[in-house]
């Protein structure tokens, strides 16, 4: 199975350097493995809080920014190394989806415009005609009428509508991947169920994998076949998204689930002592950086960070309470995805 | 109205079930399409009030140059053409100067002229802005730098200094010369503005978008970054031209303007010169003042309308 | 309208709101954004107004303080607050009932502290304008304020940009509960905070309320949220509020097709399933035809849907429905066939 994205051992740092000031840098992703496989379409979550690097991670994704170390790779190929027809190739099929559904399109343009251009550009259709009935294809899978969205402004569009326009757009271009950051956060939540129940359908009717980041853990169970956990830039937990979600093994993931408000009388919030997340640590930490927060963090947690724990078979947890657990080999965690074939006894035990 | 109203009447807000085929077009009647381009530029409220009487007033200045062009004697603007000292009458519409030259003809030849220099100005210096401000801001770096080390420092510098040094050392000034003259210091701000403004614009999502959607580097800057600098450039524009003709004129009643074009600036230059306010005759330094006045209440107007003129999102009003 | 029938202790209601309707005035005519809204809040009771965009709900947090601004205008109705009806009491008496009886809680509100005053002096402002106070009882007020929603009283001589998301949230609380009002409404007040601070400012704002003994109004669009704070209700669609009642009653077996859709269509935990949203979008609050709002969308729709518009009815002890499947239904009926069956 060929590695089709690849993000290799990255890192990204920001800040670290003022005229007059030396302002302390934010390692915003830390040493961060993760790829996406070719002929398994996959859809996976990336979760996290703001701080965690999720959005980092989709701009080096999507080769907005480079890494300060590690690389990020397309079919093999560093992106920094790609020859012109190998970057084309690349932002064609890896395509995004952003959160806010207003500033993603030009106000100065008719919608038409962001479906006609990858058109033009990537050389989709042969003829305007084709061309055209492409994106009447695109509009429909994503249950928009064409002809009450096109020749239309964006501001005439509610922000359900426009969002669905950008990921017929994201389809439009025949990806591999479709990135899709914080899709429905700013949708209404009656309208979210339809947009990711579409990002689905591309999923298992086009075979295109997703990756789906958010903060809302609900919906990436719902949608999601693995869910990597980050916190601070690191990896919490990853794994399938029903192990994590359901049994959360790292304290942060634990508390992340107990604190989603659920529609549920049945599971109602407790009002236990909550570590205060915002506050500034007390003490900073050598090792875990959740360890401040953490109510289980042992001595071993400030010392030395946990490395990638495998208690389970599709899941890998950073963290000592799980030190007879087997140690994943590699950093990359699409290694204990759901689908990703289980290593035999004997081999990384 | 009977039967299945949820069914068909869902369809009729333009969205269907996800996961039922999307269903034969309308009974339906049809939501409102955009409006032609032609209906748009007309009506849409586009058109503040404050354009409209913007334009009418820049409108009825440039009438009274043209029309006022043929209908004038400019022989009657050459010194000891005409009696001297004469205030107005029936013969002489705005008098006389104390040169014997018809104020008249001296406003309706020098309108023309002044607003000429102010455009130049305002076209070199909103052109120079664009290159400028675009590029610096678009792609940063030392290019970036070094614009905006030398924006910065000249937009500090007294620019009548400049200026005095540069018209002092133009041999013969025509009004040509002059525009280039204030042009030099009319680039700055729009260049720092434009360059804010593409800063700004470099970070929204559109822009990813249209890299995703495999634009190029330079399709980007022409054809997403630059059409939302319209306004800017507009409002720019207008703020550059006015400057231009204020230190234009700021020029010529020193003296330093041209000796043969009339232009306003020459004739408050003149006016000043002999005195015209210690004799009373406010017919002479009167008008060029009065006309640029009026100049510059229009081209305020025109600043205040062109924003929503340019900005669709700008037009609605809740 | 009639207010709630609320039955059992402390039944007097310490809010009435009656027929209320806020409309903006645009060139193209009024566009209802609330339009006939009626229930009543009792002593410690915890409403949560649900409703998403295009509802009105965010219009109805300020104009019941009296606090819109034009083209916003109130057109009608009352808002009873012990027995003084706030749309109606002269200003200089509509002042004092602000904070001191009612108390706002504005969207953003991390937002709306003021960047070059420090927090004391912002706490102090509210109590301050409504009578002169000597330092130190000043002082005592504050750091009591900050106490109360959790803070440190090292905090009260900070400045908003040295403060967390979540603690100016909770600045914010203190703010609005320094005077203990009666009635406290919060218009989202979580909506940019991280899912576990927005826990710890929620827990907060129900540990203030119950020791204050007041009424909340909760207006968001999470109806997570709302199940986890509230104890009663109120959906609002197209500028009405379409459902009323306990929220467990609500959950369980929501009456209104729009509640029951909406339901559906929230994410859980429980196993995964098809997701599934509201087909359709909401109607213009601008020229709405006559009749149900909601029929356009709505799978039960029938004739008289169209034509006349459904008002809130009773339908148990302490919930209402606007419905025109009420009163001849009991519950909502499982939905009709794809191929439409008909509803008398």
């Amino acid at each position: 199975m060929a590695p089709l994205l690849e993000l290799r051992d990255v890192t990204k740092v920001y800040g670290g350097g003022g005229l007059l000031r030396r302002r302390e840098p934010v390692v915003a992703l830390d040493n961060f493995s993760l790829t996406i496989d070719d002929g398994r379409a996959t859809i996976t979550a990336v979760a996290g809080e703001s701080g965690s690097g999720k959005t980092t991670l989709a701009h080096l994704a999507l080769g907005h920014v480079a890494p300060t170390s590690g690389a990020v790779l397309y079919r093999g190929r560093a992106l920094d190394a790609m020859s012109r027809a190998e970057r084309l190739q690349f932002r064609r099929e890896v395509q995004p989806v952003f959160q806010d559904p207003f500033a993603a399109f030009n106000p100065f343009y008719r919608i038409d415009h962001v479906l006609t251009m990858p058109i033009e550009r990537f050389r989709l259709a042969a003829s305007a005609r084709e061309g055209r009935r492409l994106i009447v294809e695109a509009l429909e899978m994503v249950g928009l009428r064409p002809q009450e969205t096109l020749g239309r402004f964006p501001h005439q569009l509610s922000g359900g509508q426009r969002q669905r326009v950008m990921v017929a757009r994201a389809l439009l271009c025949r990806p591999k991947v479709i990135l899709a950051d914080e899709p429905v956060s700013m949708v209404d939540a009656s309208l979210r169920a339809t947009i990711l129940a579409s990002l689905q359908r591309l999923n298992r009717e086009l075979g295109i994998s997703v990756v789906y980041i958010t903060h809302d853990l609900t919906t990436a169970y719902q949608i999601s076949d693995d869910i990597v956990v980050l916190y601070r830039g690191s990896v919490a937990e990853a794994g399938s998204a029903e192990q994590v979600i359901q049994k959360p093994k790292h304290p942060y993931t634990r508390l992340l689930v107990s604190s989603i408000p659920l529609p549920d009388r049945g599971r109602r919030w407790t009002g236990e002592d909550l570590p205060d997340v915002e506050a500034p640590a007390a003490r900073r930490s050598a090792g875990c950086k959740f360890a401040p927060r953490c109510p289980a963090a042992m001595d071993v947690c400030w010392a030395k960070p946990p490395p990638l724990f495998r208690p389970d078979d599709h899941r890998v947890a950073s963290c000592f309470l799980y030190p007879d657990s087997p140690v994943l080999d590699s950093n990359d965690v699409a290694r204990v995805f759901a689908g990703a074939p289980v290593a035999t006894a004997g081999a990384a035990q | 109205m009977s039967g299945r109203v949820g069914e068909t009447a869902r369809q009729r807000e333009g969205e269907t079930g996800l996961l039922s085929p999307p269903s034969a077009p309308a009974d339906a009647p049809p939501r409102p399409l955009a409006p032609s381009s032609a209906r748009r530029l007309r009506g849409s409220g586009r058109w503040s009030g404050s354009l409209v009487v913007g334009l009418v007033i820049l409108l009825a200045v440039l009438l009274l140059s043209v029309v006022g062009g043929w209908l004038v004697d400019p022989k009657d603007g050459i010194v000891g053409a005409v009696t001297p000292s004469q205030p107005p009458s029936a013969r002489f519409l705005l008098g006389t100067d104390s040169q014997g030259r018809d104020v008249l003809t001296m406003l309706v030849l020098g309108t023309p002229q002044t607003i000429r220099i102010g455009l130049t100005a305002g076209v070199v210096g909103v052109a120079i802005g664009l290159v400028l401000g675009l590029l610096s801001g678009y792609f940063g770096g030392w290019f970036d730098g070094t614009v905006r080390v030398l924006s910065d420092a000249l937009m500090t510098v007294p620019g009548i200094a400049i200026l005095l040094i540069i018209a002092i050392n133009v041999g013969h000034m025509t009004p040509f010369l002059m525009g280039l003259t204030v042009a030099s210091l009319s680039w700055m701000y729009p260049t720092r503005s434009i360059r804010a403004q593409v800063l700004s614009i470099r970070e929204r999502p559109y822009i990813a978008v249209a890299r995703a959607n495999g634009a190029s580097e330079a399709e980007i800057v022409f054809r997403e970054v630059m059409p939302n600098l319209l306004p800017f450039i507009a409002a720019s524009f207008v703020g550059a031209t006015s400057g231009a003709m204020l230190a234009s004129v700021g020029l010529e009643a020193l003296g330093l303007g041209t000796n043969d074009v009339h232009t306003l600036g020459t004739m408050i230059f003149w006016a000043q010169k002999y005195s015209a306010v210690l004799r009373g005759q406010w017919w002479w330094f009167g008008p060029p003042i009065a006309m640029i006045a009026t100049i510059f209440i229009g081209l305020f107007f025109v600043s205040a309308g062109v924003d929503r003129f340019a900005n669709p999102r700008l037009r609605q009003q809740t | 309208m009639r207010p709630n029938d609320a039955v059992g202790p402390a039944a007097e209601p310490v809010l009435q709101v009656e027929d209320f309707a806020v409309y903006y005035d645009t060139p193209r005519g009024p566009v209802k954004a609330v339009d006939g809204v009626t229930f009543a809040l009792r002593a410690g009771e915890r409403l949560g107004l649900i409703g998403e965009s295009g509802s009105g709900k965010t219009t109805m947090g300020t104009a019941l303080l009296r606090l819109n601004r034009p083209p916003a205008r109130i057109v009608r109705g009352r808002v009873l607050l012990n027995e003084r009806d706030l749309l109606a009491v002269p200003e200089r008496e509509l002042a004092r009932m602000r904070l001191g009886e009612i108390a706002l809680v504005p969207q953003g509100a991390m937002n709306a502290l003021n960047p070059v005053m420090r927090i004391r002096d912002q706490i102090e402002d509210g109590l301050l304008a409504h009578g002169q106070l000597p330092k130190r009882e000043l002082a005592e007020r504050v750091a009591h304020a900050l106490a109360r929603v959790g803070l440190p009283p090292e905090l009260a001589d900070r400045y908003p940009h040295e403060l967390s998301g979540g603690q100016k949230q909770r600045v914010a609380i203190a703010i609005a509960t320094v005077l203990s009002p009666r009635v406290i409404v919060a218009d989202e007040p979580t909506s940019a905070l991280d899912v576990v601070v927005q826990r710890q400012v929620m827990l907060t704002l129900g540990r203030v309320q119950e020791g204050l003994g007041a009424a909340v109004i909760l207006i968001g669009h999470d109806m997570g949220l709302i199940a986890q704070f509230a104890d009663t209700v109120g959906v609002l669609y197209a500028g009405r509020l379409v459902e009323h009642g306990p929220i467990d009653d609500v959950l369980a077996a929501p009456r209104h097709p729009y509640t029951r859709m909406l339901v559906d269509s929230l994410p859980t935990l429980e196993g995964k399933r098809e997701l599934r949203g509201i087909p359709g979008l909401p109607p213009p609050l601008l020229n709405l035809p006559p009749g149900c709002p909601f029929a356009p969308r709505c799978p039960y729709a029938f004739d008289r849907c169209v034509g006349e518009t459904p008002l809130p009815q009773v339908v148990a002890p302490g919930q209402r429905v606007a419905c025109h499947l009420y009163p001849s239904h009991a519950e909502l009926p499982p939905p009709p066939a794809a191929a439409g069956a008909r509803l008398g």
